[in-house]
């Protein structure tokens, strides 16, 4: 389950003005595919920077002054708090704009917000990751936690869908991953270049090869809206408990506190409530068209 | 409580003592035509304030709730970023609201105070705010045909959540009750005279007859709808209904004292200069949930509707904030050009389920 509200790390910007931003100066920044990028971020403040703490599966407000803000997971590794790293596609105002800064710029940070992925409940039981495209970037903390803390878990799977090769984020991370004995990473591209030699299709399709025990796995899923749905169903037909299946969701947001209405999802907020949840809290939205 | 008399005459003498004591007043006047509003009290206009007059159609909300408030300024000099949260601590009172907007006042309370993050902006507003309630008793010229507070319990008489609170007992008196310790402390006044238990039997009476002038309401329904949406049990073919008359305009939320959706932005106000407003956003807007790339996953208008109206009416709501989201002022159903307000949706749900019933296709 995830952790109540009152666990969670303070959030960094002044505890009684959550809507306030804490500066953060960009450090580095990797072009990953031709529209998405990995930013690496400081505080300027040094106290901000002794506070921040994260779990993974949270998400910052990324605040661009004058351009807006953008509700943006945190993908680094949650015990390496010198910087933050945000993954970041440019699909609006914002995350074009923030495409476009040059390192030692600043921008504004409000968070961390929302609820993390169990890692506590899925010690003992094998856990298996389904990303689809940018999906991948809040799972990284978590494989991160899991990789560090390898003894703990039973059997770890990756499924990592995107369209095309060339779309794929994090490669050489990837790659590296999936040389270890502990770590089973499978890939699968919509459109293959004459180079891929892996699977084609759906990320779901990849279930098929994978031997599931399903009483003791836990799975974690974030991708894009019509694919969370697609593996939580089949994952279900596949007799994984409901309660361990979670899913991350993404939703228009304003102010991350669950004040602006903006992510409501059924009586849920997205912003405080999730942005993970276990399938059995969201069952009745999940099936339904728009919520 | 405590309660006190005061003469007619003597009756906007509260907004001088409360203007003495420093307080901003706000106080329902005319408009121009038969519109009615509130507005800041001067020296000219004290004159003209009105006791007995319709609600007016723009809520009292806006007082502790800025239509744009600002949250912080952000300046940028040599380089240089200075960020610099504001937040403004006014002194006011509202004279004569009524006790449907005291309700929506309250359900502001729990909605930013009582809840996991304090909103600081709205508190400052809220901590130096004093009410002035007025009860509406005169079936002419306060009770509209829209309000239905007697279904929604808020009203005609608020029980609490006021300073003080007036009753027009017909007889050239007033009955005034302190619902806090501010409200008593204006007591101190010889104004404010001591009354007999002849008033509170005739408090009883006009509140009584006060009750009985509310017209026949599709909102005495209320629990019917309540159940039906909180079940998920109305019909997707109701909400298509509701949304084809739905003119997406957002007047609904617009007038509605408990709604409370914003939207954060930014403001800019010199040439290095920024504000970061927030600014009061509607579930009817057809943008509210679009996300970046164009994604919305509530586009149709129905789905919208079904939101606004689960929000407002469904059982899980009314467990977290002990009622329901609407607190029957009416100005919904006065507002709405394809009249879809609170009253016409509950009429609604309550058909489209009672055709439902298995038994209304027993045979026979």
């Amino acid at each position: 389950m995830s952790t109540s509200l009152s666990q969670r790390p303070p959030i960094v910007t002044h505890a009684s003005l959550p809507m306030v931003p804490t500066m953060a100066r960009l450090i580095d920044r990797v072009q990953e595919t031709s529209n998405t990028f990995t930013c690496r971020l400081e505080f300027v403040d040094p106290e901000a920077a002794a506070r921040f703490r994260f779990y993974p599966g949270q998400f910052n407000m990324v605040y661009l002054f004058g351009v807006g803000e953008a509700a943006i997971s945190i993908s680094s590794d949650p015990d390496d708090l010198s910087s933050i790293q945000h993954t970041i596609r440019h699909v609006g105002s914002v995350t074009f704009a923030v495409s476009r800064l040059e390192v030692g710029d600043v921008l504004g940070i409000r968070g961390p917000f929302g609820s993390n992925w169990p890692l506590e409940a899925c010690r003992g039981r094998d856990v298996l990751l389904v990303a689809g495209g940018i999906g991948i970037a809040p799972l990284r903390p978590a494989i991160y936690q899991i990789l560090k803390h390898r003894e703990q878990y039973g059997r770890l799977i990756l499924l990592y869908g995107v369209r095309s090769p060339k779309d794929m984020i994090y490669r050489e991370e990837v790659e590296a991953w999936s040389k270890r004995r502990d770590f089973q990473v499978m890939c699968t591209v919509d459109y293959p270049d004459p180079q891929w030699i892996g699977p084609v299709g759906v990320v779901t399709s990849l279930m098929r090869r994978v031997r599931l025990d399903s009483a003791r796995t836990s799975v974690l899923v974030c991708g894009p809206r019509v694919m969370n749905r697609e593996a939580a169903h089949s994952f279900l037909s596949h007799h994984v408990p409901e309660e361990h299946i979670f899913v991350s969701l993404e939703r228009n947001m304003r102010c991350g506190i669950g004040q602006c209405g903006h992510c409501q999802y059924g009586p849920k907020f997205v912003c405080k409530d999730g942005p993970v949840f276990s399938y059995d809290s969201v069952r009745t939205m999940f099936s339904k068209e728009e919520v | 409580m405590k309660a006190r008399l005061v003469h007619r005459d003597d009756v906007l003498k509260i907004v001088d003592l409360l203007r003495q004591k420093g307080y901003e007043v706000v106080a329902p006047f005319f408009g121009r035509g038969r519109d009615t509003r509130f507005d800041n009290v001067t020296d000219e206009n004290r004159d003209e304030i009105q006791i007995h007059l319709p609600n007016p159609y723009h809520p009292p909300k806006r007082f502790v709730l800025l239509q744009i408030e600002r949250l912080l300024r952000i300046h940028q000099r040599e380089g240089q970023i200075e960020i610099e949260p504001t937040y403004r601590e006014p002194k006011r009172a509202i004279f004569g609201i009524r006790s449907c907007d005291i309700a929506g006042i309250w359900h502001l309370d729990r909605f930013f105070l009582g809840r996991e993050f304090r909103d600081i902006y709205y508190e400052k507003r809220r901590e130096n705010l004093f009410l002035v309630n007025v009860v509406c008793s005169d079936p002419e010229r306060d009770i509209g045909a829209e309000c239905f507070c007697v279904c929604s319990d808020t009203g005609p008489a608020a029980r609490d959540h006021f300073d003080l609170q007036l009753l027009d007992l017909n007889d050239g008196e007033f009955m005034v009750v302190a619902g806090s310790p501010a409200g008593e402390a204006m007591f101190a006044d010889p104004i404010f005279r001591k009354g007999t238990s002849v008033h509170s039997a005739k408090r009883r009476a006009v509140l009584e007859s006060a009750r009985r002038s509310f017209k026949p309401s599709t909102t005495s329904w209320f629990s019917a709808a309540i159940r039906h949406v909180s079940a998920g049990k109305v019909a997707e073919q109701t909400w298509e209904e509701i949304g084809n008359r739905c003119l997406e305009c957002g007047g609904c939320s617009y007038v509605c004292p408990a709604c409370t959706c914003f939207t954060v932005t930014d403001r800019r106000v010199g040439p290095d200069e920024v504000e970061r407003v927030r600014i009061w956003d509607a579930c009817a807007l057809g943008g509210f949930t679009r996300m970046a790339g164009g994604h919305n996953p509530r586009k149709a208008v129905h789905d919208r509707r079904n939101r606004r109206f689960f929000r407002k009416l469904s059982h899980y709501f009314i467990q977290r904030e002990l009622s329901i989201a609407c607190v029957g002022c009416g100005r919904c159903a006065a507002v709405c050009h394809g009249d879809v307000g609170m009253p016409s949706v509950v009429e609604m749900i309550r058909r489209s389920a009672a055709e439902m019933e298995t038994h209304e296709h027993a045979q026979l």
